[in-house]
């Protein structure tokens, strides 16, 4: 006999499995998919559609879940990297460059701790974020820089806690895995379907690397530095930030081979103005024997840039895993990987 | 020895039984009555509990062979490809997304910690993460029957063989010949998308793939697909190089009097 939906209490929660208890298990392999809200998520058609075949505009793929976290992560991670990096360099004159070694060893370790930490919110399952661990899986940049992000936690934890050559050496360790934890997100990020992203896999890395090394000078600028260190962080900030845009602009060029792929990011409004803050702080680092006011005025400007590099990157492959037509004319154009054996198969 | 389906569109009557025998079998919660309003499709896209979807194409396009004027609907199965080489299992940075005896591709729900790369790095779109349970869904292509020697619940259910289930390798001929006929019988629009590595290379072939009569992209599949992995040599070099250029800087930018 069918219970009674109405009335039977032992019956599960309404999610529409729609077993009765009495006559059935809940045993298969989507028996476990836990379920809140009852909710209908619909695609929402792209509103780009005025060129070519679509499906209804509906997009072809789907949105990455990342939340505000994660770009975040980008900045903090490539911060505390390129942190690591300079202080450790400034092993090399120990004897004057107290600050930024100090400075630059906080930077590190306080990065590491709140890297993990955004990474670990952002699971779905944040409980198990040690399984991120359990494998070593080279075709997976996620995997290579959870170990990255982990070795260089420790090594950093050891160059503010271990005393003398100890702590010193730990500073070394954390300045050599501080430069590809700088870069292995951009390489996660092309690693992807997303038009944009993928689009852009050969700059990317270049930019996060130079925005990383211009959110470390853009912190040491905020620090009140004896006149030899402050010689130091301007030579640094105007190369990083010269290369920066200069990275900046060869990927919106790489974007561009696809007007479609570039598109989202040419129009992001993060995008454009943290091209304008990297400018400005490019021109205030330039100027020479500036005021305290003028130095942190720059460092500022820096950080807004840089922390708009990435959420604005973000942002715009979001927008373009949204779009179709992006990844159709992406793929037609020949930027697949071998396009010239499938068009012949597939017709056009 | 790789099981794989063989998705004939041509067969399909938009029934929808598929869609329902998957989630019966696989006992999948609701994700919510819609309206779409474009179309007889309500289903809209695969999810995380949804893992069987019929798209619904009408073009005022005449089909070959057939006698219905400037008018043909098309309706097609979507399903996940269990990609010979799978973006999402090559992405996966917990190792929960394993390749199965038979060559399918499964995501193993006690691991899985929700991370979400996967869901990006699927070229189809397919794989997604439900929000209240935190983990990464897509079809197992029925691991627990394929164990059991039982044919997966679709292709059970489809009451025309528009999805068949099968040896990958005895699919592959049955389709081909299916090309030839509907050619000879005057549908020159038949084609296979995926049966092999030489028709998607970008992927290696696609264990579940597809007889369509009209571009991939009219069913909201990509042209070319590839899996993001295969590009990214480069990449990496790149980076390598220019975490490189960072050390550098840092280290010259120190040492200069
Ligand atoms: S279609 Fe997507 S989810 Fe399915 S195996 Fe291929 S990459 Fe993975
Ligand atoms: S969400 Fe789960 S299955 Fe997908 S990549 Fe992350 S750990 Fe792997």
């Amino acid at each position: 006999m069918i219970a009674d939906p109405e009335t039977d209490v032992s019956r599960p929660v309404e999610d529409g499995r729609n077993i009765d208890p009495r006559l059935g298990t809940l045993a298969g392999e989507g028996s476990h998919q836990q379920v809140e809200r009852i909710q209908a998520s619909r695609p929402t058609p792209s509103n780009e559609l005025a060129t070519g075949t679509t499906y209804y505009g509906l997009p072809l793929l789907k949105e990455t879940p990342w939340k505000w976290a994660i770009p975040a992560y980008l900045y903090v991670g490539g911060l505390a990297g390129a942190s690591a990096a300079l202080a450790a360099s400034s092993l090399l004159r120990r004897d004057s460059l107290g600050t930024i070694g100090r400075t630059g060893r906080i930077l590190a370790f306080g990065g590491s701790v709140v890297s993990a930490a955004f990474l670990i919110q952002d699971l779905g399952r944040p409980s198990r974020f040690i399984y991120m661990l359990r494998v070593f899986r080279p075709s997976s940049p996620m995997n290579v820089g959870t170990w990255i992000l982990s070795a260089f936690g420790g090594f950093a934890f050891g160059a503010i806690a271990l005393p003398g050559r100890l702590g010193d050496a730990a500073c070394l360790g954390a300045g050599i895995f501080g430069l590809p934890l700088t870069s292995y997100t951009a390489v996660l990020l092309a690693n992807t379907a997303v038009p944009l992203w993928q689009g852009t896999r050969n700059a990317l890395p270049l930019l996060f690397v130079s925005s990383a090394a211009s959110s470390a000078a853009s912190a040491l600028e905020l620090f009140d530095l004896p006149a030899d260190e402050a010689r130091v962080v301007r030579r640094f900030s105007i190369a990083a930030k010269l290369a920066d845009i200069l990275c900046a602009i060869a990927v919106q060029r790489e974007a561009n081979v696809v007007e479609r792929v570039g598109r989202p990011l040419r129009k992001n409004p993060l995008w454009k103005a943290a091209k304008v803050c990297v400018l400005a702080s490019l021109v205030v680092s330039v100027v020479p024997r500036k005021s305290r006011w003028l130095r942190i005025a720059g460092g500022v400007l820096g950080t807004l840039g840089a922390a708009a590099t990435r959420f604005g990157v973000f942002e715009a492959g979001r927008h373009s895993s949204r779009d179709p037509q992006a990844s159709f004319e992406q793929q037609r154009a020949g930027m697949s990987l071998a396009s010239s054996v499938t068009t012949s198969l597939t017709p056009a | 020895m790789p099981q794989g389906f063989f998705t004939d569109t041509t067969l399909c009557i938009g029934c929808k039984a598929c869609e329902v025998a998957c989630k019966q079998w696989n006992q999948l919660p609701d994700d919510g009555f819609d309206f779409t309003g474009f179309s007889y499709d309500n289903t809209a896209q695969l999810g995380a509990s949804t893992w069987r979807h019929v798209a619904f194409v009408e073009r005022p396009v005449p089909l070959g062979g057939t006698q219905l004027g400037n008018f043909s609907w098309l309706m097609m199965s979507d399903v996940c490809k269990h990609c010979a080489r799978a973006g999402c299992l090559e992405a996966c940075p917990t190792g929960a997304i394993v390749r199965t005896e038979f060559g399918t591709v499964y995501i193993q729900p006690e691991i899985c910690n929700g991370c979400g790369y996967c869901i990006s790095a699927c070229p189809f779109g397919v794989v997604d993460r439900r929000e209240d349970d935190g983990r990464a869904w897509k079809c197992t292509l029925c691991y627990d029957r394929l164990k059991a020697d039982m044919t997966p619940a679709c292709a059970k259910a489809c009451p025309t063989a528009s999805i068949q289930y099968g040896d990958l390798v005895q699919l592959r001929v049955k389709a081909k010949e299916r090309v030839v006929e509907l050619q000879s019988r005057g549908l020159a629009e038949a084609y296979l998308y995926g049966v092999d590595a030489e028709n998607q290379p970008g992927t290696g072939g696609l264990n579940a793939f597809f007889l369509l009569v009209d571009k991939p992209e009219a069913y909201n599949l990509p042209p070319d697909p590839v899996v993001p992995t295969k590009l990214m040599k480069r990449s990496w070099l790149t980076m390598a190089g220019a975490a490189l250029g960072l050390g550098v800087l840092a280290v010259s930018a120190v040492v200069a009097p």
